[in-house]
């Protein structure tokens, strides 16, 4: 009996080794790895604007470069600009002294010059821009937009010595 | 230590528009914002002037005006300035007329904030008059409506003993905020 129970407990252990190497022999040798990288933008080196009209003459300007990154394949590098006025009025860029608003107007441009190219209405996105950098997060160091504003002397006139103060946020989307 | 953390403190109570900007960060879309400011200064202007001509100065005294536009955006008092007019052959801070040659005819100048032509303010060549008010704070062109006057006078004593002749000046009139 003792000799019976000996044998069960050899094969269960072969048994057991068996199963074993059989387990590892399938386990994969290799390992599919799936990453889907989705359109990606990156907005960065924005600065502030400050600008003072002392003349009736020509218009103030003011602007800041920017640095736009982005993965869109068709056209690499480009993206949609959606610019908005925290005082906007309807799509009109406005700042406030908090009593009054002026009116201002605002750009933007593809590259860093201070041009006014595409002019911009709050809350409304712009044609696709091309020009974003595709290879570099911060541009190498070298910006490829620009966000500019101006204040023509009719929009001046008939508003009191103050600061007038608004904020833009700069929405950029690959769609 | 303790500086170093009151300059951290301090830094953190600043206002907001210190620091305004903000930039975006990587993702499927991207928000950066701009501060905005817009510093209006105090802007004045002074158009409609005419010149002043008395063609024939036969019965003192003579009078001539001119009425002006004043656009001031200064705040306090709105539309408010100060007038400083100059005369070109002004002797200390008399306004005086000249003929070709070397003789001169002293006249009084005046401005009147307002359009009629009342000797309202008396001007002092080179001088800045008193705060004025009554400028357009609205319109550049004043609605149309001229809101100031400047106005001189020619006294029958000024032109004792000057020979006949053609005598002119030119008037410069600064319109200041301040």
């Amino acid at each position: 009996m003792k000799k019976i129970k000996r044998h069960h407990c050899i094969l269960i252990v072969i048994l057991y080794f068996i199963t074993l190497d059989r387990t590892q022999a399938a386990n994969p040798s290799s390992t599919t790895v799936s990453v889907i990288i989705p359109a990606l933008v990156q907005i960065s080196g924005l600065s502030d604007i400050s600008l003072t009209p002392t003349s009736f003459a020509s218009p103030a300007t003011g602007a800041t470069t920017a640095c736009i990154y982005t993965n869109v394949l068709t056209p690499l590098g480009s993206y949609y600009v959606t610019a908005s006025s925290l005082n906007a009025s309807s799509t009109t860029f406005r700042a406030t002294n908090g009593t009054s608003f002026i009116t201002y107007n605002a750009y933007w441009n593809a590259t860093s010059s201070p041009s006014q190219t595409i002019s911009l209405s709050s809350g409304v996105k712009t044609a696709q821009q091309s020009g974003g950098s595709s290879s570099s997060l911060t541009c190498s160091g070298t910006p490829n937009a620009n966000f500019n504003i101006s204040l023509g002397s009719a929009q001046v006139e008939g508003f009191a010595a103050a600061t007038y103060t608004d904020t833009v946020t700069l929405l950029i989307s690959p769609s | 230590m303790s500086l170093f953390r009151n300059v951290i403190v301090f830094a953190s109570l600043l206002p907001s528009f210190v620091f305004a900007s903000t930039q975006g960060t990587l993702g499927t879309t991207t928000t950066g914002t701009v501060s905005i400011s817009i510093t209006i200064p105090a802007l004045v202007q002074v158009t409609g002037l005419s010149d002043l001509t008395i063609a024939s100065a036969s019965s003192f005294p003579v009078t001539a005006n001119t009425t002006a536009c004043i656009y001031s955006n200064v705040a306090s008092p709105l539309g408010s300035y100060f007038v400083t007019a100059s005369s070109t052959n002004a002797s200390t801070t008399n306004f005086r007329v000249k003929d070709s040659g070397t003789n001169y005819i002293t006249y009084a100048a005046y401005w009147n904030n307002a359009a009629a032509a009342t000797q309202t303010t008396t001007l002092a060549s080179g001088t800045k008059t008193a705060q004025q008010t009554g400028g357009s704070s609205t319109s550049l062109t004043c609605g149309g409506s001229p809101n100031a006057n400047f106005n001189i006078n020619l006294t029958a004593a000024a032109v004792e003993g000057v020979p006949a002749a053609t005598y002119s000046d030119v008037v410069t009139i600064i319109i200041s905020p301040t």
